[in-house]
């Protein structure tokens, strides 16, 4: 393990590389202090991150880990609360902080002014009404906190949802609306960061959401140690206790269509429960710092389950549960010699790290039983792209993929490995009573030199993040589904016939997207720069659309979300997908609400807009791309 | 196709203050990571980058050149319209700097003449400098593509707009030709709670 005179001549190496990269001749280097006259050069910690992973083979220069000597964390489940127990504002001498009851408003443009949530309301005795009344009510406290990824580190900052990164877990249940209040208990805006801004608009990826809880990048709110904006008419902070209530309704696409909205219960949820969503993730969303704001740990995980997909492995699907059934968020960090974080201000390529952590830990382990478990894996970016495999020391191990996305597939797929853009979740379920080798390693074996995207070079082995222990028997026996012994059937399709999906698709309107560099080098699609208040479609509710994206580029690659609602893809670079159609792995024709476009490829997707009326928007989530205007507004009208 | 050239050694000021020497919490900030180079103005005086231009303040950056007949002027123009919208904060409390890629073309003289052309206000510099000089900060500062072939092509130059609250550390960027309202906005966004 290298020692500290190892990194500075790390550092120091890498500063050459750089230095040369300017062209600067050795008098010059000496005139700006970057050279001693006996030609030592001036130590300069962090310079360029951009450096640390390019392809020049220099060694990553943040501190040496341990790895494998640390569990890997296991995300606590959030607990709700009552709506009487909600609190607001800076905290008081005793500890805590103010009650203030949920009042059926919520924040927008930037704190600005307020507006009422469209699908509940607040009776004059408290309770609530309306479309879909909250009856589960979380709160989180966004704060700054102190995290150690590795036995070998001491402690870095972070910003974390209830102090933790990644947040805790919310489990939702269909026909179940939640009220989620984000306490902004950052420290003051006017207080110095490396990166990073004090002001957070939380995102729910994938959620089927009211435009004014979706965590439109517009709508980012200040801190309670900040007054924040004030009413020009009233004179008054418009937001002084520093919170925003985000209303989730939980509820399936399409109870419009099918008229089932007041008979919302978990027992008959609105909707259409073919179109159901099951591992989304909630993160900041703030205009032109997500990169900086995600990366610096506002992420967190939500989980919504139903009468398939049920939580508890003797019902429903009987898909692995409770604590076998694990989510890992996976971050890959920069980390400097006083183990802060380091992100790269200067850099428009994207951010990438050479340090790996599985839920907040680097390089951790995961001891298992010998049975069935489901992974729900994240990849919350902000700019790298994985190849997860597991790799036993000798050979690799198939496992089964069952979802796109967190959406669960028709059908499981036995796979060898799942390739993830930045913003993809999959869902797999790995057998370990059936692999026998006392320990596997979860492995990245996608290459990636540059925040560009992968290089399209599948290593052997790749990089290990997770350690696994195989131990004994569970102490009870494994009664969860299993996926060998019969082809498991999951979750059908909202559209099971897909030469009917594909004539529908026939009589849409077509929108094409094309996500290039613009001329000047920043990002565009269609040449257009995000403009908040531009919109460039205006779909008519509970429409059928085409949209074509495509990625003219050779060498970057660009994995794009849209809000609001999923897709299904339809052609592949002018390639019609089939049933039997494989896309890394996972069967090509589900739902998904991210678009992987790696260099110089098209997808064709087809969507429904239902439901929802407002501003919503569509980017890449590369969010370093994101924040350099690669996104578009849409407004569903 | 225009490729940069550049000119190395001559007669370089040797009047640079040592970057200092302690530890520091901060990465990419300060006279160590911007740089203490000397730069000329179209105003026809002299300054020290870090402690002169960026230190303590709210700034605006981009790169140009006055040969650049494609993106340029445009982006100047709309520049203009966004130092018009900030009015007299312009000089007072943000400051606006645009750094020439043609140094050894774009003397201050040139400068001066272009920002007349284009109504460049008060507050607001063209800047040149040692061609060496002005290539570190154009690293510093991010206006690099990381793609070299990409990155030695002139006509090719970054057309976006780095806007900082340098005490504050907080960077971020915008296209130059982003609608100057959004742009203004954007400036707005890293300058904490504006009155």
């Amino acid at each position: 393990m290298g020692g500290w005179q190892d990194r500075l001549a790390e550092v120091a190496r890498r500063n050459r590389q750089e230095i040369i990269r300017a062209r600067l001749t050795r008098r010059e280097m000496v005139r700006l202090g970057l050279l001693t006259s006996t030609g030592a050069l001036v130590l300069k910690r962090g310079l360029s991150s951009r450096a640390f992973a390019d392809d020049s083979g220099n060694t990553p220069p943040s501190p040496p880990v341990t790895p494998w000597s640390q569990p890997m964390p296991i995300l606590p489940v959030k607990a709700p609360i009552t709506p009487n127990q909600m609190t607001a504002g800076p905290l008081l001498a005793n500890g805590t902080r103010q009650l203030v009851p949920v009042d059926g408003t919520t924040l927008i443009d930037g704190a600005t002014q307020r507006i009422n949530h469209q699908l509940f309301t607040v009776n004059e005795d408290g309770t609530f009404g309306g479309t879909f009344p909250p009856q589960k009510f979380y709160q989180f406290d966004i704060r700054e906190t102190q995290i150690r990824l590795n036995p070998a580190y001491e402690l870095t900052t972070f910003w974390g949802f209830d102090g933790q990164v990644p947040g805790p877990v919310i489990q939702a249940t269909y026909g179940e609306p939640a009220l989620v209040r984000y306490q902004n208990n950052l420290p003051s805006v006017k207080i110095a960061q490396d990166f990073g801004i004090a002001e957070v608009t939380t995102h729910l990826h994938n959620a089927h959401t009211p435009t004014e809880s979706d965590g439109n990048p517009v709508d980012y709110f200040n801190s309670s140690a900040d007054t924040g904006p004030i009413n020009p008419t009233t004179n008054k902070p418009v937001n002084p206790l520093g919170y925003k209530d985000q209303h989730y309704p939980n509820v399936y696409a399409g109870y419009v269509k099918l008229g089932n909205a007041s008979t919302n219960s978990i027992a008959t949820p609105a909707g259409d429960p073919t179109e159901a969503l099951g591992s989304l993730w909630y993160h900041d969303h703030h205009l032109d710092f997500t990169a900086q704001n995600v990366y610096k740990g506002m992420f967190g995980c939500y989980t919504l389950f139903d009468a398939l997909d049920t939580g508890d492995e003797t019902t429903g699907l009987r898909l692995p549960s409770g604590k076998y059934d694990i989510p890992i968020f996976f971050n890959d960090f920069v980390i400097d010699q006083d183990y802060q974080l380091v992100f790269d201000l200067f850099n428009l390529d994207g951010i990438i790290g050479d340090r790996f952590a599985a839920n907040g830990a680097i390089q951790p382990y995961l001891n298992v039983d010998q049975r069935r478990y489901r992974f729900r894996l994240y990849n919350p970016g902000p700019s790298r792209w994985y190849e997860f495999a597991l790799y036993d020391g000798s050979k690799f191990w198939p496992f089964w993929q069952i979802s796109t996305d967190g959406n669960l597939l028709p059908q499981a797929v036995q796979v060898s490995s799942v390739r993830m853009g930045v913003s993809e979740r999959v869902d797999i379920i790995v057998d370990f009573s059936k692999i026998s080798a006392p320990k596997l390693y979860l492995v990245n074996r996608l290459e990636q030199v540059n925040g560009r995207g992968p290089t399209g070079r599948v290593l052997t082995p790749g990089t290990p993040i997770v350690m696994i222990n195989i131990g004994g028997l569970p102490a009870q026996r494994d009664q969860s589904v299993d996926p060998a012994a019969k082809p498991l059937t999951l979750r059908p399709l909202p559209d099971p016939d897909f030469k009917a999906l594909q004539s529908l698709a026939a009589k849409a309107r077509v929108r094409n997207w094309v996500f290039d560099q613009g001329d000047s080098g920043t990002w565009v699609v269609n040449d257009e720069l995000f403009d908040p208040n531009r919109i460039s479609a205006s779909i008519d509710q509970e429409s059928e659309e085409v949209w074509v994206f495509q990625n003219p580029e050779d060498n970057w690659s660009h994995p794009i979300h849209v809000h609001f609602e999923e897709h299904r893809v339809l052609s592949r670079n002018g390639k019609t997908v089939t049933p039997n159609t494989q896309f890394n792995g996972a069967i090509d024709y589900a739902r998904r609400d991210v678009a992987p476009l790696q260099q110089q490829s098209q997808t064709k997707v087809f969507f429904r807009f239902r439901d929802m009326k407002g501003r919503y928007v569509m980017h890449c989530h590369n969010v370093v791309h994101e924040d350099h205007a690669m996104m578009v507004r849409f407004d569903i009208v | 196709m225009k490729r940069r050239h550049f000119v190395i050694g001559g007669a370089l000021a040797a009047s640079v203050r040592a970057a200092p020497t302690h530890a520091r919490q901060l990465h990419q900030d300060g006279v160590e990571w911007f740089t203490d180079v000397e730069v000329s103005a179209h105003d026809g005086r002299t300054y020290r980058f870090y402690d002169d231009l960026l230190k303590g303040r709210i700034i605006m950056v981009n790169f140009f050149y006055t040969d650049c007949d494609l993106l340029c002027p445009l982006m100047t123009d709309n520049l203009v319209r966004v130092q018009a919208l900030l009015g007299p904060r312009v000089g007072r409390d943000v400051f606006m700097y645009s750094i020439s890629l043609q140094p050894e073309h774009d003397t201050p003289e040139v400068l001066a003449a272009y920002a007349k052309h284009h109504s460049v206000g008060p507050g607001w510099l063209l800047l040149t400098g040692q061609s060496a000089d002005i290539e570190l900060l154009r690293h510093r500062l991010g206006f690099v593509d990381s793609d070299p072939v990409r990155d030695a092509n002139l006509e090719e130059h970054l057309g976006t707009v780095r806007l900082a609250n340098v005490p504050m550390h907080r960077w971020t960027m915008t296209p130059a030709l982003l609608n100057p309202e959004q742009i203004v906005r954007a400036l707005k966004r890293v300058i904490p709670e504006q009155a």
